[in-house]
């Protein structure tokens, strides 16, 4: 891996690549769906002449694939924009959408597979609402599924329109309410800024960096992987010149609640990707790393699942369990926990029969 | 001096076995570097029987897709053992019987392609060449395609590929990749009986497609894989018992509609797409074909050949005086 994370922290070492070593990164970048965002980084450096011919077909390839779900996406938030024309809903796009609607550094080459919004939880049922009117339906969703979402996670069931194939996944909040970590969505709506011309909204840079790091490091069982760190790494390099954005990071952070991830994005960052942090903002983030046997543990999962040392090692189950595990832990009280796993294990069990 | 490269049929069996378990088997077809990986040497035969005359790359390289076919571990294996096809240790299908590897195989590296190579504009269509006219058979499953193809190419047409017709963006070209034609089901005994030359590989029984066994690709189709070569001709194929050979000039408009639905990655390519399949539609003149004997088919396409041949001297001609 640490070929591709050379890359990825500086692409202008393309040109010192061997053949065998292409070889490698783009294995790793398959992995990780970090093709297009690698034909994104040649392009912008001016390197695509200079790579062997057959390396940039490979990105070129998943380039063209990006920038076809990018379109849709772009189509699906036009549905949404047009619906919510006329309802006083603000909206506030996360993630993916977000980085696209306000032509955030990494936009170009990422790939978005559904559509994350952000609604204050009062006005959750009237925007389902809008939805609904609109064409938007639930898939199927069973009723231990509808209990699942309704009452312990963040968000509603996925949204489909009946024409598309874009999913829309509604958030109230961008941490469960039955979570550990407990956090007042309100005080991100307040701060949220207006995307001209359009109902929607973005956090604001500080909460956009925070929500990255939260949903990758205590949501998603570290699913979104590298691709998310990149993520992360471009909104550092294109928010660094903001004025207010490195000295009030962390209070932010703190203020939220959400300074464990935020320490374990910033660490991770720096170490894997070489992101100009200012050394005061990781020494003031490291005050919130956990006790120094969890924190070794914790580096040891995260970098052995983001970034394995090749190819051979990108299975990692016992590490894959165990994080799966942790996320739950931090998502529910255990008696639920307990609860919710064992339904999961006999319903899969049935599926298996 | 330019040294020959060492084809897979010259490399004793063993050794390749070796080679394919410990290290990698690396080789090129059409356009795609392929890096192979297994330990089932039933794969491997077939594998070798199917493109006999590959070159294999020694020096170092770039592989478009790094895949393995490996027998799957565990106690299992005694009971019931399976084959695992993986790229990049990802896997994306359910294992199948240990004994059906090389459908898998290639199913596998087939799945690879239509998932990743948006550079070229990938058609599902069969692709010929004979006498330097190159013809398009885009056709739905179920069409007859591969047997029509399989035919031609017995008939000593040049096979640029069964499945996937990959149409350069930039020059318009069609790229060659010529794999093992997998027939299925009554195809493979009509098969055997058109030729004797036919060079066939084990018939899997009960696979998800049905009884399949796979046609090799003939060595002139191997040998010529990096020719790239325009499109003149793009015919629409259809196999049905009752009627005769019937060849049917298509209007463009039509032509069009029916090859873009013919495309794995047509609305992916977005507007790269329609310019490259609209501009192809242009140049080439298209025919539908209904045909219940390969025979007749045959001979309507060698005169349909023939006519293409004519008119570009006939043009060539005018161009001169």
């Amino acid at each position: 891996m640490q070929l591709l994370l050379k890359l990825l922290s500086n692409p202008e070492s393309a040109a010192s690549y061997d053949v065998e070593q292409w070889d490698e990164i783009i294995r790793l970048a398959r992995h990780t769906h970090l093709v297009g965002h690698l034909y994104f980084l040649m392009e912008r450096h001016s390197f695509l002449k200079k790579i062997p011919s057959r390396v940039k077909d490979i990105l070129l390839g998943g380039h063209i694939y990006n920038h076809y779900f990018r379109l849709q996406a772009c189509r699906e938030m036009r549905h949404i924009g047009k619906q919510f024309k006329q309802h006083n809903i603000p909206i506030v796009l996360l993630k993916g959408g977000a980085y696209i609607k306000a032509k955030i550094g990494v936009y170009a080459g990422r790939r978005l597979s559904d559509i994350d919004l952000l609604v204050a939880k009062s006005n959750l049922a009237a925007a389902e609402a809008v939805f609904y009117k609109g064409g938007w339906q639930y898939g199927e969703v069973s009723d231990y599924d509808q209990h699942y979402y309704r009452d312990w996670m963040h968000e509603v069931p996925p949204l489909k329109h009946y024409k598309r194939s874009m999913e829309v996944d509604l958030h109230h909040n961008i941490v469960a309410p039955v979570s550990r970590i407990k956090l007042d969505a309100a005080k991100l709506l307040e701060k949220a800024v207006p995307i001209e011309n359009s109902p929607f909204f973005i956090l604001e840079a500080k909460d956009l960096l925070l929500h990255s790091a939260t949903h990758l490091f205590f949501n998603d069982e570290l699913r979104g992987g590298l691709r998310d760190l990149v993520d992360m790494h471009e909104l550092c390099i294109q928010f660094s010149e903001r004025q207010d954005f490195w000295p009030q990071l962390v209070a932010r952070a703190r203020e939220l609640g959400l300074q464990r991830p935020l320490y374990y994005a910033l660490s991770n960052l720096h170490c894997l990707l070489k992101t100009p942090i200012p050394d005061s903002v990781l020494a003031d983030s490291a005050k919130d790393r956990p006790i120094y046997p969890v924190d070794r543990l914790m580096k040891y999962l995260i970098q052995r699942l983001i970034a394995p040392k090749n190819v051979e090692k990108m299975a990692a189950p016992i590490s894959e369990w165990l994080l799966f595990v942790r996320s739950h832990w931090i998502r529910m009280p255990l008696p639920m926990l307990i609860k919710h796993l064992s339904y999961k294990f006999h319903y899969n069990i049935k599926k298996i029969k | 001096m330019i040294t020959k490269k060492k084809q897979l049929s010259e490399i004793p069996f063993s050794e390749l076995c070796k080679q394919a378990r410990t290290k990698t088997i690396n080789y090129p077809i059409g356009p795609f570097n392929i890096s192979l990986q297994t330990d089932i040497p039933d794969f491997l035969q077939t594998f070798i029987k199917m493109y006999s005359s590959l070159p294999l790359i020694t020096e170092p390289n770039i592989s478009d897709f790094h895949i393995r076919i490996k027998q799957k571990q565990g106690i299992r294996r005694f009971l019931r053992p399976q084959s695992v096809f993986s790229i990049d240790n990802v896997k994306p299908f359910e294992p199948y019987h240990y004994s059906h590897a090389y459908p898998l195989g290639e199913w596998g590296l087939n799945w690879c392609i239509a998932l990743s190579a948006h550079k070229n504009i990938m058609l599902h269509s069969a692709v010929l060449e004979h006498k330097g006219v190159a013809i398009i058979f885009p056709a739905k499953p179920g069409s007859g395609k591969s047997t029509l193809c399989s035919a031609l190419m017995l008939r000593g047409w040049r096979l640029l590929s069964d499945e996937f017709g990959l149409v350069d963006p930039a020059s318009g070209q069609l790229i060659p990749i010529p794999r093992a034609i997998p027939l299925k089901n009554n195809s493979v005994s009509v098969i055997r009986d058109f030729s004797d030359q036919a060079v066939l590989g084990p018939l899997f029984r009960g696979t998800k497609k049905g009884d399949v066994a796979h046609l090799a690709p003939t060595k002139d189709s191997i040998k010529y894989q990096n020719n790239r070569v325009k499109p003149a001709l793009v015919i629409f194929p259809e196999y049905n018992t009752n009627t005769h050979c019937n060849l049917v000039k298509q209007e463009k408009s039509m032509a069009f509609v029916r090859i873009t639905d013919n495309s794995f990655n047509y609305y992916l390519a977005q507007n790269r797409g329609f310019k490259v399949l609209s501009k192809l539609i242009q140049d080439c003149d298209s025919y539908s074909l209904q045909y219940s004997h390969l025979n007749d088919a045959i001979s309507a396409l060698n005169q349909l050949v023939e006519d293409a041949i004519g008119k570009l001297q006939q043009n060539n001609n005018a161009a001169i005086t």
